[in-house]
């Protein structure tokens, strides 16, 4: 059976408006050959098959263009320029210190002829007609485009030559004798640069990896045919490819990484038993139900994802369903059939799955039905990634070095290349393909660590946590009054941590009184009346020893310690107290944090930038409940960047944009002008969170606020001046440097700004990260707003010393560190505190 | 299929957006009816309400994200000193002794400086450029916001 009958073969629900494939010429007899199959208003498949067409329309993976060709959210952000408006870096925006690198990326050139263009047509039909799929089967048909190089998804259509006239008329005869008429109308001409092409190129190379055998999953590519087992935990992994074409600086280039794909090799049904099993019968369905809905799971036999979103109790297999042409057969028989499939149990459930619609119709979402003994779950389960071993083993597959990726991506070229058909796609669009790009980066100067009387030069800047051994830190706060509460059993591991503590403090200049001890039951109840009792507003610090990580231990003391009752907490797990051999680095840890906590500085770097404020932002969902976001605001309030003023507001909104940095910025300024008795003359800002597609709304949204609250407070002589970056952890690109014959991870300050950043922006990518295993990532920052006009060189150089400045790790992070300690706010107060924790916790590092 | 709340958009009261879209909307239905955003303002404790500058204050006192916190008075004088000249091209003899002080200070902001570069010349999408001459008449629509803030 066709694609297309085996889905409604299934029972599923009618509908029109397919996404549909189009075919070459030779199949279009047989498509229209069978009664069944109505040129109107039929009901075509709707997931596409993977057969070998050359031709197929752009929609082939679900992206469709709209009537007018606009592009997707997604492209949304290559439409904003913001580097033309920067005066300053209009002409340059290269930093210049450092010693230059070579470096290898993972983007491969996509050369195309200098007078390159895409024509873009409208596409109508008189009459109208409502099935695509005959649309794009009478399109493709007609002498006059057949040789042509071609994209259509119903209604825009792409050449990459254009026809002779601007308004082109077709006839054409439908299979009943009906002529219809298609006029083409050119509708614009567009340069490679253009955001609608290079959403088209992405589209084009969907294409080509399907016809490398691999399956869409999500936004990336997978290949089944070569999985890595992991038997030991009954996983599978498939090894495959994200990508994305874009233009960068001069050139189109396409950046690919490889991405894995965790696979359970456990089915619905199995995991049904099991549950059945150790749960008992009482209360299964709704245990189920609970578990598995919101599930993917995937059909081996089609390599298919669906979401599970209601199980159907009363449908067994051996009932019968209808399919398309009317005639019936039950569940486990058309397995049977058409994949050679035997269900062993024959009492199952099936599992309903919503088909998402791609388009606006207002239509009832289509449904189908999975047998759960089929389905395979995906992902990997809570339990699953708080176990270490099994965690380390798919880390040992997953974590691939530079010289192993940078094989697999040589080998998916190579494939490319070899492959007739991707060949001739490309080269029928005009595309050269292959070149891996390398480019020049800078490795900026490493940074001294300034102790209270001492200046380190760590070795490594990647820690430096025995560098600052026996140092005093910058400031401290003495610990004199402060409780301890720990259940009957942790007694005895109380003793060796204070000790441990009182030897750790002393060198660090961190001094450790004797706590008020107090003992209480296991319960989280216990923990809270014991803080009521015996709190009272000396008590500087509370520490729980907490005797395991349940969730509702950690979460009720900091939701009431943080807003109802406000004073720093120190929650540690009784289970880390008990490794002796870790003692001492326990201690040192634990007496870092409760240094910050209580208004410490421990250490800082060199800002030769005076009456500078450094703001960092960062939004994520409340996890329990969906509706609410939680936006993290943390300002510097001193020139060294040392002290840190933070403010968390929640958002009844599910967006992920924020609506109250103007009064989260008029707080800062107040207080910064109470701890220096002026303004700050510079502002920068680096917000962390933006997703793709909000760009725009971050420049022409959040902005205004900030800039409202500047222009509010520093009215008179001169603004405070403001500067936006966004920051952004996670992206495609790679960087390796090669040395002899391998590639390695390029070193720490490794700065990248030409040639794989964007002509429309001001942006720079740096390294400031490392790891013994696999390949670093670079982080990505674009400058968005910039009033202060600094050269690229000091915004690099800035950025990069912040990255020394996060107090919960002794060594280089991956961000600056105000968006680390925004992210830590807004983590604790998403996931254990639910509600805006108390200002009067706001001048210390509370959330550590 | 879980419906979202709707809401209306405060420049053209026909648009229905759902919630979470609403600040996107708000972003470029501000720049498409500049006449109307112009008498318009933001609420400090919630970007999203736009009232009126006329009613502004009204709202301010009775919003519904409003909290205590932010109804400090700022303590901040109006007119800042011009202490800010000296700051700049001062030595590095602050706590920190690092010769290599930015000396950045090249441009010369006027206000009017930071108001126009955010003025929406370029900062549009090419579909909106025949919105670029309406945006050329009427300077920048933020600066609503700060007109309506001074009370």
């Amino acid at each position: 059976m066709s694609g297309r009958a085996r889905v409604r073969a299934r029972g599923m629900a009618p509908h029109h408006g397919a996404r549909e494939v189009g075919s070459t010429p030779g199949n279009l007899m047989a498509m229209f050959s069978s009664p069944g199959d109505s040129q109107v208003s039929s009901s075509g498949a709707s997931d596409i098959s993977q057969s070998d067409e050359v031709t197929v329309s752009s929609d082939d993976s679900g992206c469709s263009f709209t009537e007018r060709g606009q592009v997707t959210r997604d492209f949304v952000d290559l439409s904003v320029c913001t580097r033309e408006k920067m005066a300053h870096v209009k002409d340059c925006k290269i930093g210049s210190s450092g010693i230059p690198l070579r470096l290898v990326t993972n983007l491969f050139s996509l050369d195309l002829p200098q007078d390159w263009q895409l024509y873009q047509y409208h596409v109508t039909y008189s009459p109208d007609l409502a099935s695509r799929r005959l649309k794009i089967a009478l399109l493709y048909s007609h002498s006059k485009l057949i040789d042509k190089t071609k994209a259509f998804d119903g209604t825009s259509l792409f050449l990459s030559e254009k026809l002779d006239q601007k308004v082109t008329e077709l006839t054409c005869d439908t299979q009943r004798g009906e002529t219809v008429r298609i006029t083409l109308t050119l509708t614009s001409q567009l340069p490679f640069t253009s955001p609608v092409c290079i959403h088209f190129f992405n589209i084009i190379f969907k294409k080509l990896f399907k016809k490398l055998k691999m399956y869409q999953i999500g936004r990336n590519f997978y290949k089944p045919s070569e999985p890595v087992e992991i038997p030991q935990y009954k996983l599978s992994l498939w090894p495959g490819f994200a990508f994305s074409v874009s233009h960068f600086e001069s050139r189109l280039l396409l950046n690919a990484d490889v991405s894995y794909k965790v696979l359970r090799n456990e089915t619905v049904l199995e995991f049904m038993t099991d549950l059945c099993l150790r749960a008992g019968t009482s209360h299964f369905t709704e245990t189920c139900q609970k578990q598995l809905v919101g599930l993917i799971v995937l059909t081996r036999y089609n390599n298919k994802t669906y979401r599970i979103d209601d199980i159907d109790w009363s449908v067994k297999p051996t009932q019968a369903f209808q399919k398309r042409d009317g005639s019936e057969i039950t569940y486990m028989d058309y397995y049977k059939q058409q994949y050679n499939i035997t269900l062993s149990d024959l009492n199952q459930p099936v599992l309903v799955s919503l088909l998402k619609r791609k388009r606006n119709d207002n239509m009832e979402p289509r449904m189908v039905h999975l047998i759960p003994e089929l389905c395979f779950l995906t992902g990997m389960s809570s339990q699953a990634t708080s176990d270490f071993h099994l965690m380390r083993a798919v880390a040992e597959e997953t974590r691939l070095s530079p010289m192993a990726r940078q094989q697999q991506l040589a080998r998916l070229v190579d494939d490319m290349q070899r492959n007739q058909v991707v060949r001739f796609e490309l080269e029928s669009w005009g595309l050269q393909f292959g070149n891996q790009m390398s480019l020049t980066g800078r490795v900026v100067p490493s940074e001294k660590i300034l102790l209270q009387d001492h200046t380190c030069h760590p070795a490594s800047a990647a820690d430096w946590s025995k560098d600052m051994r026996s140092c005093r830190v910058l400031s401290s706060e003495p610990l004199n009054r402060w409780l301890v509460i720990c259940c009957s059993r942790a007694e005895n591991l109380i003793e060796g941590l204070l000790s441990c503590l009182r030897r750790v403090g002393g060198p660090m200049g961190f001094n450790v009184s004797y706590p008020k001890i107090i003992k209480v039951d296991e319960r989280p109840a216990a923990f809270l009346r014991a803080i009521q009792l015996h709190v009272d507003p000396d008590v500087q610090l509370v520490m729980c020893i907490l005797p395991s990580n349940q969730k509702n231990y950690y979460d009720s003391i900091k939701k009431y310690l943080s807003s109802d009752c406000p004073i720093p907490s120190q929650c540690v797990l009784s289970r880390t107290l008990t490794k002796q051999g870790m003692m001492m680095s326990v201690a040192t840890k634990i007496a870092l944090q409760m240094t910050c906590k209580l208004g410490g500085e421990l250490w800082a770097v060199e800002i030769p930038l005076k009456s500078l404020m450094v703001v960092g932002v960062d939004i994520c969902r409340d996890a329990l409940n969906k509706d609410v976001t939680v936006v993290g605001f943390v300002a510097s309030i001193n020139s060294r960047l040392t002290r840190w003023f933070s403010r968390c507001v929640l958002q009844r909104r599910a967006a992920d944009i924020a609506d109250c940095l103007k009064v989260c910025m008029t707080g800062a300024l107040n207080k910064w002008y109470k701890h220096n008795h002026d303004l700050p003359s510079r502002i920068i800002v680096y917000r962390d969170g933006v997703g793709n597609g909000q760009l725009k709304a971050v420049l022409e949204y959040e902005i205004p606020q900030l800039l409202s609250s500047v222009a509010e407070c520093g009215s008179g002589a001169r603004y405070c001046r403001l500067s936006v970056v966004v920051v952004r952890k996670r992206c495609l690109l790679r960087f390796f440097s090669e040395t002899d014959r391998t590639v390695k991870n390029p070193p720490l300050g490794t700065v990248v700004d030409s040639e794989a950043t964007r002509t429309e922006w001001y942006d720079f990518y740096l390294v400031s990260q490392t790891t013994n295993r696999g390949t670093v990532s670079p982080t990505y920052y674009n400058v968005i707003y910039d009033d202060n006009g600094l050269k690229p060189d000091h915004m690099q150089r800035l950025t990069f010393k912040l990255c020394h400045l996060y107090y919960n790790w002794q060594g280089l992070i991956s961000v600056p560190a105000p968006c680390q300690y925004a992210h830590k706010l807004t983590f604790l107060v998403a996931q254990s505190i639910h509600k805006e924790p108390s200002l009067e916790l706001a001048n210390n590092l509370f959330y550590l | 299929m879980e419906l979202e709340a709707i809401e209306l958009c405060p420049y053209d009261p026909n648009h229905r957006i759902p919630a979470s879209r609403l600040q996107y909307h708000l972003a470029s239905c501000k720049k498409k009816n500049p006449k109307i955003a112009k008498k318009m303002a933001n609420c400090k404790y919630n970007a999203c309400h736009v009232v009126p500058i006329k009613r502004l204050k009204d709202h301010e006192a009775n919003c519904v994200n409003r909290s205590a916190v932010d109804d400090e008075p700022l303590n901040l004088p109006k007119v800042t000193p011009p202490s800010f000249e000296g700051n700049e091209n001062s030595n590095a003899g602050d706590q920190i002794t690092d010769p290599d002080v930015w000396n950045v200070d090249h441009m010369h902001h006027s206000p009017s400086f930071v108001l126009e570069t955010f003025a929406p010349k370029k900062l549009v999408c090419e579909s909106d450029s025949r919105d670029l001459q309406q945006a050329d008449k009427y300077p920048s629509s933020y600066k609503s916001w700060g007109r309506g803030q001074k009370n």
